[in-house]
C-alpha cells in the first residue's frame, strides 16, 4: 500500500496535476481528490483503469461533442448519497424526493447519452436503467424537474384537496365581501356554495378552522404516500448507488484524458522488473521555468533492479530529476497517462521519498536523525514488498567523510536485492559501487569562453542567472568509470571568487 | 389613505422590499394585504424574505405575529428547513445552493393558496441571485420581505420600489419615531442628480479603477478627475486642480467618520454634490447630515429607488401604544407620501 502525504504529493508536482483536474460532479470531486498509487495486489485493476483511459483518449477527439454534452448533464448531478442513506431506513420527505427525482432525471438523460453512442462506452462503465424509479416520483410521466406529492398518487388526496380548493375560494370570496367590492372575474359563483349576506368574522374563524382540518387530512394523507414511496423506492437504491459510482468514475476518466491529452502524456506500460522513462517532464516544475523564460530539459532514465546514483554538483537539477521520476512512477501507478516520451514502469508495493523536504524540526530530531529514522523506515517497507527507494542527499547534514561512508554502505546494501534504490549525491566517488550511475549534466558541454565573457560584463546579482541559463538541467548516463566534472569549484570562478582561493580549491580537489 | 391603492402605486415597477425600522413594524400585515390585492389582479407572485420572518410568535420579543398567506400560484423561497410549517400544496421547483442556517433555500411553486413561512438569503449578493432564478418563472412582480433595520435592502439592485414601515415599539417618545422615520425617507428620496455624462464617467472609471481609489472629482460634462488611491476627502478637496469640480463621487459606503471632518474643516462646501452609488450605501446620522446641508452641500445618488408609502403601527410590542390618529397625522405631515395605518387600513384579515 502506497501512501503519500498532502506535502509529498505537492513537492513531487501530482498535486498540482491534481488541482489542475475540473470534475464536474461531487463524485468525480472526490476521486480526484483520492487519487493515490493502486496497491501492488490490484494490478489487473490498475491495467484495466490504464487500458479504460487508452481507449478514451484514442477516441476522445472523435467524440468531444457528445463527451461534452455528457459532461454538461453531470454538472447537474448533485449529492445524493445522503439522502440515500437516509431513505434505506427512514422516509424521506418532499424535498429528498424531489432531489432523488432531479438525480433520476440527470441519471436517465446520462444512460440515454450513453448507451446510445457505442463510440462513448468504455468497460466497467455501465448505468442501471432506472426508468422504473423516475417512474414512481413522475406518476404523470411530464418528467419536469420539480416535484410534489401529486393528485395521481391516491383518490383521497384528490378529494381532500379539492375540499381545500373549495374553502380557499370560499375565503377569497370573504376577502371580497369585506371590502364590499365586486367579485373578481377569477372567482365563480358555483364555486360559493350557500348565501353570503355580509362579511362575518365568525364565519371567516370557521372557515379557516375547516381548512385547517383538511390540510391535516391531506398531510396525513401526504405521509402515508412519502411512506410507501420511499418503500417503493427503497429496491432501486443499489442500482442509484451503481450509477453514482459509475458517474464518479467517467467524470475522472474523462478529466484524466483532458490532462493526459493536454501534457501529450503516453500510456505507461507496466513491468515486472525494469523501469524506463524517455524524454520525462515535470509540469509544475516546468511551468514555473516558463515564468521565467526558460525551458524543462526533458529527464531520460532507465535501470533494473539495484542502486541507480546520479550524480552532479550542486545546481545541477539532481533534485528535479528525483523528482520528475518519482512524479511520472505515481502518476502510472495511480491510473494516469505519464509525462513522458516512453514509460515503462513496475508495479510497486511502496515507494519512500527521502528529501530535505520531509525532515520536520516537529519530531524534535536533528535533521541528520530524523532521515536516519527515515531510512530505516524505507529498508523496512522495502524487506516487506517491492520498493522503490528514492534518496535526495542522504546524510547531508553529518560531516562529509562519515556523511560518503554511510551512502556508500547504503548502495552497497542494496545493491542486487530486489529493489530500485535512486540516489542523488554530491559524493561522487559512491557512484563506483551502484548498479547504474547518471551525471547531472550541469556545465558540461556549456560553451565555457561565451559564458565567461558574458560574466565579466554582467553585474553580481545576474551572475547566478546567467549561469542557469548555461546550465544543462538533464542527466546522461556514464558508462564507463570517468572523471566526474568539479563543477563546484568552476561555479566558485564564474561568481568571481579570489583567484588565490580558487588555486587553493583546485590543489585540495 | 385606504390601501386600495397599494397595489396601484406599485404598478410601475417590478421589485419591491418591504424595510422596517424595526420589529413589529407591521410588515408582515402589509405584505400581506399587498398579497391580496395583487392575487386579486391575478397578479403572478415572487416571495422571499432576507434572513428570517414570518413566524407565528416573534423570536425577540414574543408578541403575536401575522403569518403570510398567499395564493396558489406564487412562488416562493424559503429555507428547506421551514418548509414544513408552510400548509400550501408546494412543488418544489429548485434547490438554490444559497445556504442558511435553516438549511438550503428551496423555490417552491404553490398549488393551492396557504400559510408560508419565509427565511431567505441572509446577504444582497444572493439575494440578487435569487431574483434572477425567480426571473426564469416569469412572475410580475417580486416582494422581498425586509428584516430589521437592514438598510442594504433598500439597494437598487435589490428592488426598484421600497415601502418603509415604522411603528411605536421603534421609541417610546413619538416625536423621535417620526423624526427619525422622516430622515430615512429623506434619505431614500435622495434623487439622481449627476446626469447622464457625469453617471457614464464614474462608471468608466469604476471599470479601470485601481484599489483603494475611493473619489472622483466631476462635473456636469462627464469631465472628471480622481484623486489618486487612499486619498482623504479634506485633503483632496483642498487640492487646487480640483476646484473646478462641483462634484464628488464618493466609492462606498458614505458614513459620518467620511464627512465629520469635512464639517470640521473650513473648506467652503456650497454648491458641491457628493454622490454615492444609492442610498443604501449613505448611512450618515441625522445629525451631520443636517449639518452637511446646512454648510450648502447636498447629496445625490447614481440609482434612485423609488419610496412609494410609509406604513405605520401605532401598537408597540412593549407596551407604549401611540394615538392612532395622532400618529398618523403627525407621519403625515413630516413625510411627504402616502401613510398606511397598517392596523387600520390593512386590517388583520387573516384572523389567528
Amino acid at each position: 500500500m502506497i501512501t503519500l502525504t498532502f506535502e509529498q504529493k505537492k513537492s513531487l508536482g501530482f498535486q498540482y496535476l491534481l488541482d489542475s483536474l475540473r470534475p464536474n460532479c461531487v463524485y468525480g470531486q472526490e476521486l480526484v481528490k483520492q487519487a493515490a498509487p493502486y496497491p501492488g495486489e490490484e494490478r489487473e485493476a490498475l491495467k484495466e483503469e490504464l487500458c479504460r483511459l487508452s481507449c478514451l483518449v484514442d477516441s476522445y477527439e472523435a467524440n468531444k461533442n457528445r463527451w461534452d454534452s455528457l459532461e454538461l448533464i453531470l454538472m447537474n448531478v448533485k449529492e445524493i448519497r445522503g439522502t440515500l442513506k437516509k431513505g434505506a431506513e427512514s422516509v424521506l420527505t418532499d424535498l429528498e424526493l424531489f432531489e432523488l427525482k432531479q438525480f433520476l432525471l440527470q441519471s436517465e438523460k446520462l444512460r440515454r447519452l450513453y448507451e446510445d453512442n457505442p463510440g462513448l462506452r468504455l468497460s466497467e462503465i455501465v448505468f442501471a436503467d432506472t426508468a422504473p424509479a423516475l417512474d414512481l416520483l413522475d406518476p404523470e410521466g411530464r418528467r419536469l424537474p420539480g416535484f410534489y406529492i401529486s393528485d395521481a398518487y391516491a383518490p383521497e388526496l384528490k378529494a381532500v384537496r379539492e375540499e381545500k380548493k373549495r374553502l380557499e375560494a370560499v375565503l377569497r370570496w370573504e376577502d371580497i365581501l369585506e371590502e364590499e367590492k365586486a367579485p373578481d372575474a377569477t372567482l365563480r359563483q358555483e364555486d360559493v356554495q350557500g348565501e353570503y349576506p355580509a362579511y362575518s368574522q365568525e364565519r371567516r374563524r370557521r372557515l379557516l378552522a375547516e381548512r385547517s382540518e383538511a390540510v391535516a387530512e391531506e398531510e396525513r394523507i401526504q405521509m402515508r404516500i412519502r411512506a410507501e414511496l420511499t418503500e417503493k423506492l427503497r429496491p432501486w437504491f443499489p442500482f442509484l448507488w451503481e450509477n453514482v459510482r459509475a458517474m464518479g468514475r467517467l467524470d475522472f476518466l474523462l478529466q484524466k484524458t483532458k490532462l493526459a491529452l493536454g501534457c501529450h502524456g503516453v500510456c505507461p506500460e507496466l513491468t515486472d522488473h525494469t523501469l524506463s522513462l524517455r524524454d520525462m517532464t515535470n509540469p509544475e516544475l516546468a511551468e514555473g521555468l516558463r515564468e521565467r523564460g526558460k525551458t524543462f530539459t526533458p529527464i531520460s532514465f532507465a535501470m533494473d533492479n539495484g542502486t541507480a546514483v546520479i550524480t552532479g554538483a550542486n545546481m545541477g537539477g539532481k533534485s528535479v530529476a528525483l523528482k520528475t521520476i518519482a512524479l511520472n512512477v505515481v502518476l502510472a501507478l495511480s491510473g494516469f497517462f505519464v509525462c513522458a516520451g516512453e514509460a515503462r514502469i513496475p508495479v510497486f508495493d511502496d515507494i519512500c521519498l527521502i528529501t530535505e523536504e520531509y525532515q520536520s524540526p516537529r519530531d524534535g530530531l536533528s535533521s541528520f536523525g530524523g532521515e536516519m529514522v527515515q531510512l530505516k523506515k524505507a529498508l523496512a517497507c522495502q524487506r516487506e514488498g517491492y520498493a522503490l527507494l528514492i534518496f535526495d542527499e542522504l546524510a547531508r547534514g553529518t560531516n562529509p567523510d562519515e556523511g560518503a561512508a554511510i551512502v556508500k554502505a547504503v548502495v552497497r546494501y542494496l545493491k542486487e536485492r530486489p529493489v530500485m534504490a535512486v540516489l542523488a549525491t554530491h559524493y561522487d566517488h559512491v557512484a563506483q559501487d551502484a548498479d547504474y550511475h547518471y551525471q547531472a549534466a550541469g556545465l558540461a558541454d556549456a560553451d565555457m569562453e561565451r559564458l565567461s565573457a558574458e560574466i565579466k560584463s554582467a553585474d553580481s546579482r545576474k551572475r547566478i542567472d546567467i549561469i542557469s541559463n548555461y546550465m544543462n538541467y538533464g542527466i546522461y548516463q556514464v558508462r564507463e568509470r570517468e572523471e566526474c566534472p568539479r563543477d563546484a569549484i568552476r561555479i566558485c570562478g564564474l561568481l568571481g571568487l579570489e583567484p588565490e582561493l580558487l588555486r587553493l580549491m583546485e590543489a585540495e580537489a | 389613505m385606504r390601501p386600495e391603492g397599494l397595489s396601484s402605486l406599485l404598478e410601475n415597477y417590478t421589485s419591491l422590499s418591504l424595510a422596517g425600522m424595526c420589529k413589529n413594524a407591521g410588515k408582515t400585515t402589509v405584505l400581506n394585504y399587498l398579497l391580496r390585492e395583487l392575487g386579486q389582479k391575478d397578479t403572478r407572485v415572487a416571495l422571499t424574505s432576507i434572513g428570517r420572518d414570518g413566524e407565528t410568535v416573534d423570536v425577540v420579543t414574543g408578541t403575536g405575529k401575522p403569518r403570510i398567506y398567499v395564493r396558489e400560484g406564487t412562488l416562493f423561497a424559503t429555507a428547506a428547513g421551514l418548509l414544513r410549517n408552510c400548509d400550501t400544496t408546494g412543488e418544489i421547483l429548485k434547490t438554490t445552493g444559497i445556504h442558511t442556517p435553516l438549511g438550503e433555500v428551496v423555490l417552491v411553486r404553490t398549488r393551492s393558496d396557504g400559510f408560508i413561512d419565509l427565511a431567505g438569503p441572509s446577504t444582497n449578493r444572493q439575494l440578487i441571485e435569487l431574483s434572477a432564478m425567480f426571473r426564469a418563472y416569469g412572475p410580475d412582480k417580486i416582494l422581498i420581505d425586509g428584516a430589521v433595520s437592514r438598510r442594504s435592502l433598500c439597494s437598487r439592485q435589490v428592488a426598484q420600489a421600497v415601502i418603509l414601515c415604522a411603528g411605536a415599539s421603534y421609541h417610546r417618545d413619538i416625536t423621535r419615531v417620526i423624526a427619525d422615520t422622516a430622515y430615512i425617507c429623506s434619505l431614500l428620496q435622495i434623487t439622481a442628480e449627476a446626469g447622464k455624462a457625469a453617471a457614464f464617467a464614474i462608471r468608466q472609471w469604476q471599470g479601470k479603477k485601481a484599489p483603494f481609489e475611493k473619489l472622483l472629482f466631476l462635473d456636469p460634462e462627464g469631465n472628471c478627475r480622481a484623486a489618486g488611491p487612499g486619498k482623504n476627502l479634506v485633503d483632496a478637496l483642498r487640492e487646487r486642480e480640483n476646484a473646478d469640480y462641483p462634484m464628488v463621487w464618493l466609492e462606498g459606503a458614505v458614513t459620518d467618520a467620511v464627512v465629520r471632518p469635512l464639517l470640521l474643516s473650513n473648506i467652503p462646501l456650497r454648491g458641491h454634490l457628493f454622490l454615492a452609488e444609492d442610498s443604501s450605501k449613505i448611512l450618515l446620522s441625522r445629525e451631520v447630515c443636517e449639518k452637511l446641508y446646512q454648510k450648502g452641500a447636498r447629496l445625490a445618488v447614481l440609482e434612485e429607488i423609488a419610496l412609494l408609502a410609509v406604513c405605520i403601527n401605532p401598537f408597540s410590542a412593549y407596551g407604549d401604544h401611540f394615538d392612532k390618529a395622532e400618529f398618523r397625522e403627525r407621519m403625515e405631515n413630516a413625510v411627504s407620501l402616502p401613510v398606511i395605518d397598517v392596523l387600520e387600513d390593512c386590517d388583520d384579515y387573516i384572523d389567528l
